[in-house]
């Protein structure tokens, strides 16, 4: 016990220097209130890691590319940038999200049919509005990442514990295309009603084969 | 078929305003006369166990709410390395919301918030250290202060005390303004740095008695005094200070909930060169006195249930939820509060455990607009007042424990994990 006379406080012994003023004390040894050392915590943080590496590098692509597509405009009148742009960052949430990240399998699928949807709308746009993804693409990949949820599902029997909620987000995504076709922005009706009808039979199936913990996992994820 | 249960009132906030800055973790350690045996200490968590189903669970996230699902996993107690209240990483301790950790003469009880509070975590800590000291070979009776593992588990433990008080009632809402905020210098390396002094609870109580107050509402009005001396003084601020002081509601609506059941009550003051501390001490204890009245009390409740009761509120998707909760707890909490004051009590132990035990500490969890917050908790007639912050300035800490030392002519003790302080 040492008295801290700046502070007047007595200091315990574990203690160089008084924590509230950083006097430097004499006398110094074991206590019962000591806490760990934290030297190898300050230590932890690396400077370089693969992911930093990687965000550095797709930002510089980013960068570099609409500074090339700027300077070029004058030939080449496209925005190209922007569909390399979205590719990178795409890239970025490959390696990111899907490589280097232990998230459960449905939310990368999740991840990947968002994003991968992004990226076509926008090629799509930029080489001159056509419709092919909001067509065929976005609604018939909405189909896919369900059929991968589901095989993924069923060969794990993990159907009614993990996997529910990535399935039902899927029901809801589905039905989105039908929204694109009454904006107007799809003019394509057969994906769209293909896919509402594929996740609907997914649910059904999902009911069907079903036992009571299917109804008791709805009904915590839906608290009625 | 696994059980599982919804979140209580308040446990509905954490989930959406927690991150690595603002973690919702608190600490409340016991301090023993001897150093930790590992293997009794396991043994007493396997046998709490049983006891304690609302705490071993899992967070999982739902539609419309996050709930938790009970788990038949062993509780693995770990060494204590870290920095306290930093988040828990769900992928470890087989995804409970709680750590069991030790350190020397220390076991500390780390908790995330949605799980229970202050009190929930001091019964789980006192049946804990209850059968580590029977498996250290300690003949305890137990005066019914403890509960047991195989008591079996009361219904009324998982109760949603909130839901059984809430009453309809008419509330006056006052628009608060923005309180004053402490800023500081983030440590060179994140994390969160403890000091604690310990003061003798009788002195101090008596002194609190001398000015007409109680401890919590003295040491509100002394960190209160202590602020404007160190920062607003010389500042340009007139904003108030605001001590947000969490209140046990089990005492004025009894309930035996081991889940949250507490509201927080504001302290709020404009200090200005006039103020001297007795009136500062009288003017807060008369606040406090009238918060933790009955009828203001309900009024939380009503407050905090109301919103959630609202039929259009169900049928918002758990996503955006989070985001309102999250804009409300900034706008609404986090602004209006200069610091949080917890304060846990005398913690009653058995006769035979008392020599047993030294110290505990309560530690409250930093946030990003509250960088340093308090927790006091006295056992064995010694109180423990801690700060836990985040920045490195310690000049309103240094005021307050002075003068505590000094003018009031306690004797304080001072330790302190040390973190980002280079020796």
């Amino acid at each position: 016990m040492t008295k801290c006379i700046r502070c007047n406080v007595t200091v315990d012994n574990q203690h160089y220097r008084c924590p509230l003023c950083s006097k430097p004390l004499k006398i110094r040894g074991e206590s019962t209130t000591e806490y760990p050392s934290y030297k190898e915590i300050y230590q932890e943080t690396k400077p370089f890691t693969v992911a930093k590496l990687f965000l550095f590098l797709t930002i510089s692509a980013i960068v570099l590319s609409i500074t090339i597509n700027a300077l070029t405009y004058h030939i080449n009148p496209r925005i190209w940038s922007i569909i390399v742009s979205t590719g990178l960052i795409y890239a970025w949430i490959v390696v990111k999200d899907t490589i280097l990240s232990n998230k459960h399998i449905g939310r990368k699928i999740l991840y990947h049919y968002v994003m991968l949807s992004i990226f076509l709308l926008v090629i799509d746009i930029f080489v001159g509005f056509r419709g092919w993804s909001t067509n065929y693409a976005i609604p018939l990949f909405g189909v896919a990442a369900t059929f991968i949820m589901t095989v993924l599902a069923i060969v794990q029997k993990s159907l009614w514990r993990h996997d529910i909620g990535y399935i039902l987000a899927m029901f809801f995504i589905n039905l989105c295309p039908m929204l694109l076709f009454v904006f107007n922005l799809s003019h394509v009706i057969w994906t769209s009603v293909f896919s509402i009808v594929y996740s609907l039979l997914t649910i059904i199936g999902m009911i069907i084969f079903s036992d009571r913990k299917f109804i008791s996992e709805i009904r915590r994820r839906f608290h009625y | 078929m696994k059980k599982w249960y919804k979140l209580d009132n308040a446990a509905k906030l954490f989930p959406s305003v927690t991150n690595t800055k603002n973690t919702s973790v608190y600490r409340i350690s016991a301090v023993l006369t001897n150093p930790v045996d590992v293997d009794a200490l396991q043994q007493a968590a396997d046998t709490v166990f049983d006891r304690f189903p609302m705490f071993t669970v899992k967070l999982r996230r739902g539609v419309f709410w996050n709930y938790l699902e009970s788990s038949t996993d062993k509780i693995v107690i770990a060494e204590d390395q870290q920095y306290p209240c930093r988040n828990i990483d769900p992928t470890t301790n087989n995804g409970y919301l709680f750590k069991v950790l030790y350190y020397k003469n220390r076991v500390s009880v780390e908790v995330f918030h949605a799980l229970t509070d202050g009190n929930g975590a001091v019964e789980f800590l006192k049946s804990l250290l209850y059968y580590y000291l029977m498996y250290m070979g300690h003949e305890i009776d137990t005066e019914d202060r403890i509960l047991l593992a195989d008591s079996g588990v009361d219904i009324h433990d998982m109760e949603d005390a909130f839901r059984r008080y809430y009453k309809d009632c008419y509330v006056e809402s006052v628009r608060n303004s923005r309180a004053y905020h402490i800023k500081g210098t983030a440590f060179e390396q994140f994390g969160n740095n403890v000091v604690h002094g310990v003061v003798s609870a009788s002195q101090l109580n008596a002194l609190a008695k001398q000015k007409g107050s109680t401890i919590t509402a003295y040491l509100s009005a002394l960190l209160s005094y202590s602020i404007y001396q160190t920062r607003i003084k010389y500042s340009k601020s007139n904003a108030p200070v605001v001590i947000a002081v969490p209140v046990n509601l089990r005492k004025a609506f009894p309930s035996r909930t081991l889940r949250n059941f507490f509201g927080v009550v504001n302290l709020g003051a404009r200090i200005t060169e006039d103020t001297t501390l007795d009136e500062l001490i009288f003017r807060m204890n008369e606040m406090l006195k009238y918060k933790t009245g009955k009828e203001n009390l309900q009024n939380i409740i009503y407050n905090n249930v109301a919103l959630e009761r609202n039929k259009a509120t169900l049928f918002v998707p758990l996503f955006l939820k989070n985001w309102f909760v999250n804009l409300g707890f900034h706008m609404l909490g986090e602004s209006k509060r200069t610091l949080t004051l917890s304060n846990i009590g005398n913690i009653m132990l058995p006769q035979q455990m008392y020599k047993h035990v030294e110290l505990i500490e309560a530690l409250v969890y930093p946030s990003n607009k509250s960088p340093m917050n308090c927790g006091i908790s006295s056992v064995n007639d010694k109180l423990v007042i801690t700060f836990t912050r985040n920045i490195v300035e310690s000049d309103i800490l240094q005021y307050f424990f002075s003068t505590l030392a000094g003018e009031a002519g306690l004797e304080v003790k001072i330790y302190s994990n040390d973190w980002g302080i280079s020796e």
